[in-house]
Parts: C-alpha cells; structure tokens; sequence
C-alpha cells in the first residue's frame, strides 16, 4: 500500500470505489482480463455468473495462503490433542483402565485425529471467510443497478480504486479499448 | 487455454472418438513401445530369474524349508496385491465412468490381466504345503493339529478340498474380469465402437462385486489362514487397502517411466499425475485407518484369539518392523504427498512411488514372516535373520511381474485410443 495513493473523490463528495466495464461472453471477459492483468492492476475482480475455467490464470490470481492456515491448524490440533491427553491420563489423573497403561498411545489417535480435522476445519472456514473479506453486509457494487445481472446473464469487470496504476480517466479508457460497454464510475468505499 | 473457455463442452459430447484417431498426440511413437523397453524387460527378466533361484535355493542351506517358503510368499502376495489393485482401479474408473483418467486406463488393465497369473505363483506354496511339506508354513494343514478345537471348529471352512476349489474360483472370476475389460478396451482401440464403454462398465458392476468378494476371501486363504488360530473381519478390506495403496503408486511409477521413455507426452500430464497423487495420498490414508481400526480393536477388546497375532509382532525385535510401518506407511507419505507440487511432479512421484512399494513389501513381511519366528525352537531368530533370503524374493517376484509388465504394455496401444472419455483426458485440469 503506497503512503501517497491518491484519493479520488466524485464531483458530489463521494469516494470512488472504481471504474466498472461489461462484456457480453465469458471468452470476451476472460480476454480482457488477460489485458488487464498484462496492464499491471492488481486490485480489481472479474464477475460472472458461473465459474469460468482458467479466469484464476487469465487474471495472474496467486495461489491462496489459506492451505497454510489449515496445516497450521492441523498441527496445533494434533500437538494440542497429544498433549491435553497425555497430561490427562498420564500426570494430572491417572487410571487404570483394563489393566493398560496410563497413558498409551492407542486410545490417543481417534481423538487426535479428530481434533486435528475439527481445528483444520474451523481454520480453513474462518480463514477463507476472513481472507475474503467476509462476512460483510453491503458492497458499493450491489447499488448499481446493472450489476445485479452478473448472478443471471452479465459478466463485468471492476478495477478499484485502491488499485496503484488506479487512474479515473485513463483506467475508463483502457476498459473502453478492451471492448467494455456500459463502463461506469462506482461509488461509495 | 483461451480456447478452454469457449470448447470446454467439446468433452461431453461423446460421439467425436473417431475424429481424435489422426491427433498428433495419438501418433505411434508416442502411445506405442515399438519394441523398446526390450533392455529394461530383460532387466527384470535376470532380477526375477536371480531373485527366485536364490529364494529356492535359501530352502536348502542354513534359511530352512520354512523361511524360505515364507520369503517366497510374502513377495508373490505382494505382487498380486499390486495386480489386482490394477483391477479395483480399472473397475472403478469403468464404474465411475471417470474422464480424466482414460490415458492411464491401459496400465491398469494391463496390471490387471495379471492378477491371474500372479495367483497361480501365489498358490505354488500353499499347494506345495498342501501336497508336500504338510503345513509348514499354513498351520491348519499341519496333520498335528488335527484335533486342535479351534481348527475343527473352522475346518467347514479351512480343509483341502474347499481351499482348492476357492482357489480355482478366484482363478475362473480374475481372468473373466481382467480378460473381458481389457478385450473390450482392445477392441475399441481397433473399431472405435463408444457402445464397448457401456459394455465395459456393465461388466465393471458385477466385477466389482465379484472382485471385493475374492479379494477378501484370497487374503483369507493366502494370508490370514497361516495362523489358523487368528482372525480378523477387517482383514480383506486391510488386504484390499495395501492393494490400492501399492497399485497407485504402481500406476505413478509405469506412467512416469513411460514419460521419460518419451511415450505418453501431452497424454498423462501433471494434472493426471496430481489426481493419481491424490489417490497415492487417499490410499496411503485409507491404509493407516484400515490398519490402526484392526489393531486399536484388537488391542482394547484383549481377546486372547486376537491378540496372539500381535503379541508375535511386537516382540522379539519385531517391534521395530511394527514402527516402521507407522512411520513409512503412513507418516512419511502423508507428509511428503500432502504437497501440491509433489503430486504434480512425476519424477517426484517416481521416488515416492519407490518408497510406497518398498514399505508394502515391508508389509507383507509383517504379516508373514513372523510364522518363522514364532514356532517352537525360533526364539533365537530375529527378524532380520537371513533377510537376504526376503530380499531376495521380493525382488525375484518384482522382477518377474516388471518383466510381465513391460512385455504386456508393448503388445498394444499404451492409451486406450478410441475411447470416447478420450477428449475429456486430454483437456483434463485441476482447477484448483
């Protein structure tokens, strides 16, 4: 995030959020945002009402972290589940149980493994939702009208404004280049 | 890649077979041998010829009958679980009528079309020990346990004639499964009829069944029956685990020699290697469930029927083969093929592959060579007495069934190349 980023702000006050284009067919947005990508952007997002394979590398998206966050949850559930039941049965309250000793390691895996997938599962969860910034009750998008259609029909591109390389007037007319119609100003932050 | 977006339906449609049999990637020179892999059969051709020389002949020196025997049928147990997790794959892929995996069919298959023959090898010393040398190694056609109550108890079951005849029907019901899928596919390769798909998959219904059932009751009779006194109800589907598990990898190291063979390119591409990784990683995964859900039962309930199995493998040195295979079946497999870029990689592949064969021969030694040690007057032996004579089989075996292998994979098309699935294994993608 550059200290010096530009503010844009629209004519009535209000923060720009970005600069959003339509396109007719998945292959036209999926085109696009090869250019896009080759252009440098890196804040902005393409919509569409489906899955379109291959859009992650159209987009030069990076793989995701959250395979990390769930094998280090994974980790701290097995060690923590290790440790609780070793502590439990072996030092704090030992018993005998079947004549088997304290604290062996076969009664220990059901429930390590079921502390681990119970930790990598809230982890992979809590960790997508908060990576996606979710959950959230509004987004500047949801008040444009034409929107609304990338659940049903319309595929869409929009560049924000948080973006670095982020320019009102020459972002509009890259869009414009790509074979955007309907480009539009977003506001709101 | 582009292009993926607009013609991804292309996959479906069913009918456009025929219009793939003139792609480049389709040519010879990249989906036949044409005669090499002469050199590397002839490889395995000395190994097996060596190994089991040496196997026959450790029955004759200071090894005895009995370690000999057992070495011997640890590695030919071994080699028919890699055979018919060849057929369970075939089927599944049949059943599932799965895309991705139509340019590693033919492996399958033809690992399969030797389950039949690895069964025949695999009964050698069980008949031998039947015939011959009178129980040495499989206890319950020990004439002197006759009055045993436990054996007559179970001798509807274990006695020579039904054991014979369950024998021959496991014969009769592989080579009609392995036979059929694979003549089917054979015959697609030459009339390109996608209605032989439909036949293949009826067939895979039965087989399935079929294939469980035998499966099961081979490992009964093969393995489990060695100890008449022990038994286990998880112990087909522990057989069937260690069959899919080494088969995977199996299929991994064929296609990933095949690659550098400079056969298969652009056919089995990192995405076929990432799902067939995914299915090394679900197996070794399986396996470890399977094998902790027997023993972890075993071990709590404390039935002395039971636990005389695992008594004999967790003392007397053999505790170091039982860790070994927590740490190598399970931990180092789990941990090396959970990463992405593992599973992607085929000569990554080719290493974890190796190791996975290696510790499902350890396995099996688990499983059978403690019958040695644990007879009266064995007290001495460790497991690693004599363990060249195990080394020995095991590679004996796996150079015979290389051998089998390489010679079957040059005798037709190493993809089946008519498939109507064909189109969809080509634009196969993981799109995560």
């Amino acid at each position: 995030m550059a200290k010096n980023r530009k503010v844009y702000v629209t004519e009535s006050g209000e923060p720009v959020y970005g600069v959003i284009a339509e396109f007719a067919t998945p292959a036209d947005v999926y085109h696009a945002a090869e250019k896009v990508r080759d252009a440098g952007y890196t804040k902005w997002d393409v919509y569409a009402p489906f899955p379109i394979h291959g859009i992650d590398e159209a987009m030069g998206q990076k793989r995701t972290v959250l395979p990390l966050i769930s094998a280090a949850a994974a980790g701290a559930g097995v060690l923590g589940a290790i440790l609780m039941q070793w502590w439990m049965s072996g030092v704090d309250y030992p018993i005998v149980v079947q004549g088997k000793p304290y604290a062996p390691w076969e009664p220990f895996v059901p429930i390590t493994f079921e502390l681990g997938v119970l930790f990598t599962a809230f982890a992979t969860l809590i960790g997508m939702l908060a990576l996606n910034g979710l959950p959230r009750h509004h987004h500047p998008l949801l008040k444009k009208e034409r929107f609304l259609a990338v659940s049903d029909d319309a595929f869409a591109i929009c560049i924000e404004s948080g973006d670095d390389k982020f320019d009102p007037d020459q972002t509009r007319s890259m869009l414009e280049r790509l074979g955007g119609k309907h480009i539009d100003l977003v506001e709101g932050d | 890649m582009s292009a993926h977006a607009v013609h991804a339906h292309d996959g479906h449609s069913g009918g456009h077979a025929s219009d793939l049999s003139h792609h480049p990637l389709l040519a010879d020179s990249n989906v036949r041998l044409n005669g090499s892999g002469g050199g590397l059969s002839m490889l395995f051709l000395l190994m097996g010829v060596a190994g089991v020389a040496a196997t026959v002949g450790a029955a004759f020196t200071g090894a005895g009958k009995l370690h000999a025997m057992a070495s011997f049928q640890l590695a030919a147990m071994g080699a028919l679980a890699i055979c018919l997790g060849g057929m369970f794959f075939t089927l599944v892929m049949h059943l599932t009528a799965a895309g991705w995996s139509v340019t590693l069919r033919r492996i399958m298959e033809q690992m399969a079309a030797l389950a039949p023959v690895m069964l025949i090898i695999a009964a050698i010393v069980p008949v031998t020990d039947l015939l011959v040398t009178k129980g040495l190694l499989y206890t319950w056609m020990n004439p002197s346990y006759e009055t045993n109550y436990l054996l007559g108890k179970k001798a509807g079951f274990l006695n020579p004639g039904f054991f014979l005849i369950r024998l021959g029907v496991y014969f009769l019901a592989w080579t009609l499964i392995s036979v059929r899928l694979k003549s089917l596919s054979i015959a697609q390769d030459r009339s390109g009829d996608k209605w032989l798909t439909n036949k293949a998959r009826f067939t895979s219904a039965w087989g399935m069944l079929v294939f469980a059932l035998t499966t099961a009751f081979a490992s009964f009779d093969l393995l489990m029956s060695m100890d008449f006194r022990f038994f286990s109800t998880m112990w087909g589907v522990y057989f069937f685990a260690g069959a899919a598990f080494s088969s995977a990898a199996t299929i991994a190291l064929v296609a990933s020699s095949l690659l550098r063979a400079g056969r298969l390119q652009g056919l089995v591409t990192s995405e076929h290697f990432h799902d067939l990784g995914k299915l090394m990683f679900s197996f070794t995964v399986f396996w470890s469930y399977i094998a902790f859900s027997q023993y972890f039962l075993i071990w709590y309930s404390n039935i002395p029927e039971e636990t005389i199995w695992f008594t004999a493998r967790k003392s007397n040195g053999w505790e170091s083969v039982f860790y070994l295979l927590c740490f190598g079946h399970f931990i180092a497999p789990f941990l090396v093929l959970v990463f992405r870029d593992v599973k992607r990689s085929p000569n990554a592949l080719i290493l974890v592959g190796l190791w996975m064969l290696f510790i499902h021969f350890v396995d099996m030694f688990f499983i059978v060579r403690p019958m040695v040690t644990t007879r009266p007057g064995a007290e001495a032996l460790t497991p690693f007495t004599n363990i060249w004579v195990d080394v020995a089989a095991v590679l004996g075996l796996l150079g015979v069934l290389g051998f089998a292998l390489t010679r079957l994979l040059g005798t037709a098309a190493l993809v089946p190349i008519r498939d109507p699935r064909l189109p969809e294994a080509l634009e196969h993608k993981n799109y995560v």
